[in-house]
């Protein structure tokens, strides 16, 4: 394990500090109080057991010895432990998952820059993946790794401290004994099991995205005669995880037969050297009992390192994947620049390319739309229409050239609904909305009525995709949507495709009348109807304008005329 | 120790309701347990494929109402058809049941005069072509998603395919780019002739099923897809579903499914 793989934890740390250092640091006092009263209660304990044994050899001694201080001393700290284990759980898991939500709204942050959407948008399962597992992979750094660590130091060192009392020689040996194999255990087993922990993430990871494409991609895989294929492509990745999970299965029993070795050498060790040193009378029996319990139970935050370093590959891998998220941010956003007085939209000479393409989406272009002005972008598919739109809705950032918008809502070509209440799937464009305001968007997208008629109102479930909704209906609510964003531009990308046209012509000319409270309306189409709203066409083709016909004017009904009637 | 004991036992109940869910029935695939033979016949010419259904059945799971009864129909060697009707009409599942991607209740698909059954469907399937409404494109390179790891496609087949799909420029910009799950980074009409393209490849098949090809399409890009279309028909057997008039009237012979009374009209 290289340094440089450590260097990736590094912002994680920094984030982890950052978000609640108070809770964290807590929660690691209290996890050492837990072990420390451990180790004092199992030595005390030790002692009194032996020296009440001792003293009741006779009675003069019997009446002498001193019970209710140590039992006293024994129930403080029965109780303590309890008490601080219970708190030490509470607090550990509480600032940890607190982290991770703040982690995730990072991420979010981070994914919401343009660009990483689309890239998100290319491989949704896999980053869908990446977004749980990963961050769920991020909690064993701080409860299994850090915290571990600094409370087995600490009992190391108090141990020495404590045996220190009665010969340092001992102490030291002792101190030795556990701490040397307490952490070279965790970090051999840390090291072999980085590889296969490793491995396992990236076959979960293939085996998730092949059994997608093996139940997506069924039919196309029955006609190229791939059904089997896939299967075994699954199962090579299943098999693969699972041959990682033995691997580290083994390392990590290796592990706890090295720690249960090292441990009865310890103790076979206290024992004879506790009894050799009462025997030359430097210690008596009770306490020799003490430094053989307090040794014995020094090592058990050792053994509690195990897990921690077999998931530390495991971690490491999530912490390289996310670590670039979390430090490069706002540095990249784009946004595009408030445009002239009375214009509403602009492009100054802009190229934009999509990563990997050699063509330009979008070469030299410039235009620009008047504020309240209605135009319609026309061209096959392809021709650059879509990703103009992107430009002015800020979701992609052009190599060259200048983009500049007022505030504007996009309404793109697919249905975004999610697996939610009516109400909830409305609040995502106006959070602060009431349900009286959700209405009277639904009522100007022509849903209003079917609302009304559903026994639970706005608060009706949806399915995915807006699963019992149809076509019609779910595009009408992401109008309403637009409608109740209220901006003053309004970015439709195929507005209707997929409706009928009766039902298009109704979304289109409801549109049509809240846009015409001077908000500019920018259409990008290849259907007659869309187009028909516009009083201004760019007929685009390869990412450039070559007509712009206004209504009334010759080419204007000509370029209608050549787009797809319905 | 004894709570994550606790907790992994809660996981694990967890995952085998997650798994009881899985296993419920679903739709069985008529011989998806058979590994297709790599068609000998891959380089050969394609020849066109008869096709017809006899006394068809069949009934959605879970539904009572039949959508097939008693259906007949019979389709010559190299004819091109378009099935017209409204939607929920069968369009779909007479092509489903025809690639045997779902099975008949009762009846009998026969394919140049063979029974489809379990044995044989996966080699049957060989020698035909899907053109899907909603195509699965697969994480990788265009040309990956064409040859779809068939090994006898050859890296000319690939390019002759791209070429009738007009798909060729698309791919040059594209290189060796990623297209992501579900086509992301192709527009609708890219990703069709992507689909029209993968059909293309297989020079063997002798019969093209296609599912409303021109559907969401701009007049252009359709009217490009219906001439690829036909030029990749010619001389193969021609099935297509579509509400698309321009598409149906270059078929050499239209079929109606009427809803109510699921029989032909012609």
């Amino acid at each position: 394990m290289r340094a440089g793989k450590f260097a990736n934890l590094g912002p994680i740390i920094r984030l982890f500090w950052r978000e609640r250092r108070g809770g964290l640091l807590a929660g690691a006092a209290l996890s050492a109080a837990t072990v420390l009263a451990g180790i004092a209660l199992l030595g005390v304990s030790g002692w009194f057991v032996t020296a009440a044994a001792i003293a009741g050899l006779t009675t003069a001694t019997a009446l002498a010895f001193d019970v209710f201080a140590p039992s006293a001393a024994i129930r403080f700290l029965a109780l303590s432990r309890t008490g601080a284990r219970y708190f030490e759980r509470l607090q550990t898991h509480d600032a940890t998952l607190r982290v991770l939500a703040g982690l995730r709204v990072s991420l979010f942050k981070g994914f919401a820059a343009p660009g990483a959407a689309k890239a998100l948008g290319l491989r949704p399962a896999r980053l869908l993946f990446r977004l749980t597992a990963d961050v769920d992979a991020l909690d064993s750094l701080y409860l299994r790794v850090l915290v571990p660590s600094f409370v087995a130091v600490i009992a190391g060192l108090i141990t020495i401290a404590a045996l220190g009392a009665l010969s340092w020689t001992l102490a030291f040996a002792v101190g030795a004994a556990i701490i040397i194999p307490g952490l070279t255990i965790p970090v051999l087993s840390a090291r072999f099991a980085e590889k296969p922990a490793r491995r396992r993430a990236h076959a979960q990871e293939a085996l998730r995205a092949r059994a997608v494409d093996l139940v997506a991609g069924q039919s196309e895989l029955a006609f190229a005669g791939g059904l089997q294929d896939q299967r075994a492509r699954v199962a090579t990745a299943d098999t693969r995880e699972h041959a990682s999970d033995l691997v580290l299965n083994r390392i990590e029993t290796n592990a706890g037969f090295g720690f249960d070795v090292v441990t009865a050498l310890i103790l076979s060790g206290v024992l004879l050297a506790g009894a050799a040193l009462a025997a030359a009378g430097t210690v008596t029996a009770p306490l020799a009992a003490l430094a053989l319990l307090i040794a014995f139970a020094a090592l058990e935050p050792f053994a509690g390192l195990r897990r921690g370093a077999m998931e530390l590959g495991r971690t490491l891998l999530a912490a390289r994947r996310l670590s670039p998220r979390l430090d490069a941010e706002p540095a990249s956003r784009f946004l595009p620049a408030a445009p002239k007085p009375g214009n509403a939209l602009e492009l100054d000479n802009v190229t934009m390319r999509y990563d990997g393409r050699a063509r330009a989406a979008v070469e030299g272009l410039s235009l620009a739309v008047k504020a309240g002005e209605k135009v319609a972008l026309i061209g096959a598919s392809g021709a650059g229409k879509s990703s103009i739109m992107s430009l002015f809705a800020g979701e992609i950032a052009p190599q060259t050239g200048s983009v500049a918008a007022l505030d504007a809502t996009i309404l793109s070509q697919r249905t975004e609904l999610f697996q939610d209440s009516l109400r909830a799937n409305l609040k995502i464009a106006a959070p602060k909305a009431d349900d009286d305001t959700m209405m009277a968007a639904l009522d100007a997208a022509g849903l209003g009525e079917t609302v009304r008629a559903l026994p639970e109102g706005l608060d009706t479930d949806l399915g995915e995709q807006g699963i019992g909704l149809s076509g019609g209906q779910a595009r009408r609510l992401t109008l309403a949507r637009l409608l109740l964003r209220d901006t003053p531009v309004f970015l439709l990308d195929e507005p209707t495709e997929g409706l009928d046209g009766k039902t298009a012509r109704d979304v289109l000319s409801r549109i049509n009348v809240r846009a015409g409270e001077g908000r500019t309306l920018l259409v990008a189409t290849h259907i007659r109807r869309e187009a028909e709203i516009a009083d201004r066409l760019l007929v685009i083709n390869s990412g450039r304008i070559i007509a712009a016909p206004e209504r009334g004017e010759p080419g204007f009904d000509a370029a209608l005329a050549a787009l797809r009637p319905d | 120790m004894l709570s994550s004991v606790w907790h992994d036992r809660a996981s694990g109940e967890a995952a085998l309701s997650a798994l009881d869910k899985l296993a419920e029935d679903g739709l069985p695939m008529v011989g998806s347990e058979q590994a297709a033979a790599l068609p000998a016949a891959a380089s050969t010419k394609a020849h066109p494929v008869s096709v017809e259904f006899r006394d068809l059945g069949f009934v959605h799971h879970g539904s009572r109402d039949p959508v097939f009864e008693g259906f007949n129909l019979s389709i010559a060697p190299g004819e091109h058809v378009a099935l017209l009707g409204p939607s929920g009409s069968g369009k779909s599942t007479l092509l489903a049941l025809l690639a045997g991607l779902a099975e008949t209740r009762h009846g009998r698909i026969l394919i140049d005069d063979t029974t489809l059954d379990d044995a044989n469907a996966a080699q049957i399937r060989t020698r035909m072509a899907w053109i899907g409404q909603n195509p699965h494109l697969f994480a990788g390179s265009i040309a990956g998603n064409i040859r779809l790891h068939r090994n006898d496609v050859s890296r000319d087949a690939v390019a002759d395919a791209l070429r009738l799909a007009a798909l060729d420029h698309v791919a040059e910009a594209h290189g060796n780019a990623m297209i992501g799950e579900n086509g992301a980074g192709l527009s609708g009409g890219e990703a069709l002739r992507l689909t029209l393209a993968r059909a293309a490849a297989n020079r063997s098949a002798g019969l093209i099923i296609a599912d409303e090809p021109t559907a969401h399409l701009d007049h252009r890009t359709a009217s490009d897809i219906t001439e690829a279309l036909l030029t990749l028909a010619s001389g193969r057997t021609l099935i297509v579903a579509t509400h698309d008039p321009r598409l149906a009237e270059r078929m050499d012979r239209v079929i109606c499914l009427n809803e109510d009374f699921r029989e032909i009209v012609r």
